[in-house]
């Protein structure tokens, strides 16, 4: 089984995943809303799915800073 | 925008996030200790409650027992007006009572000593009868003489 440590914060996604030394910072421009129950960390064969939902609805321009 | 200052906009994102989960905790506690002093509060209400209850239930059930029996008492003390009517009525009644069970008393008396007379006269031989009678003979024995056989 894969270990992987998945943090999100007002405007930071950080997934770390020792076992294959994979680390990933993502500061958001906007800020999302890291607490909704619609957000989803789904792990699949070959990849990870992340589903997360904005603070305010709308089109970003830019997903990172 | 530079690496410090993207540094310290996660640092204080996440600080933000520290202080918002502490705030939920300290939230999350808060609701515990007001559901489970809610819980006692309900509780003790509610044996307040029934406590009350049961006071009134027996209040009632008492009422009730000394309902019935001034009711019987009352139904006696008719029973007593309507037997006796009055106590000039009642000092009769047990007078005349008394009356019936004196003569009857005297009369009880008076018919044995009549039928004792009367069996006495008509049944029981007495020395007279014996000594008038003229036809059978008749012999006397002294104290000392074997009577024998009849």
């Amino acid at each position: 089984m894969k270990h992987i440590d998945i943090f999100t914060s007002d405007v930071l996604l950080k997934i770390n995943a020792s076992s294959i030394k994979y680390f990933l910072a993502i500061d958001f421009l906007y800020e999302i809303d890291h607490r909704s129950g619609k957000n989803k960390f789904q792990l699949l064969d070959d990849r990870l799915e992340v589903l997360i939902a904005k603070k305010v609805p709308g089109k970003w321009l830019t997903l990172e800073v | 925008m530079s690496k410090p200052e993207l540094m310290k906009r996660r640092t204080d994102s996440i600080d933000r996030f520290n202080a918002q989960e502490k705030k939920l905790e300290e939230e999350s506690k808060s609701k515990k200790y007001q559901l489970e002093t809610k819980a006692v509060n309900d509780q003790m209400e509610l044996e307040r409650h029934q406590r009350k209850t049961i006071k009134h239930s027996m209040k009632a059930q008492l009422e009730t027992a000394k309902d019935d029996l001034f009711k019987d008492l009352e139904e006696v003390n008719q029973a007593d007006a309507k037997l006796l009517g009055s106590k000039k009525e009642a000092e009769k009644v047990f007078k005349a009572a008394e009356k019936r069970v004196q003569d009857y008393g005297e009369s009880n008396l008076t018919r044995q000593r009549a039928e004792y007379d009367q069996t006495r006269s008509e049944d029981i031989f007495g020395a007279d009868d014996v000594a008038n009678h003229n036809e059978v003979p008749f012999k006397k024995y002294e104290a000392h003489e074997e009577i024998g056989q009849c």
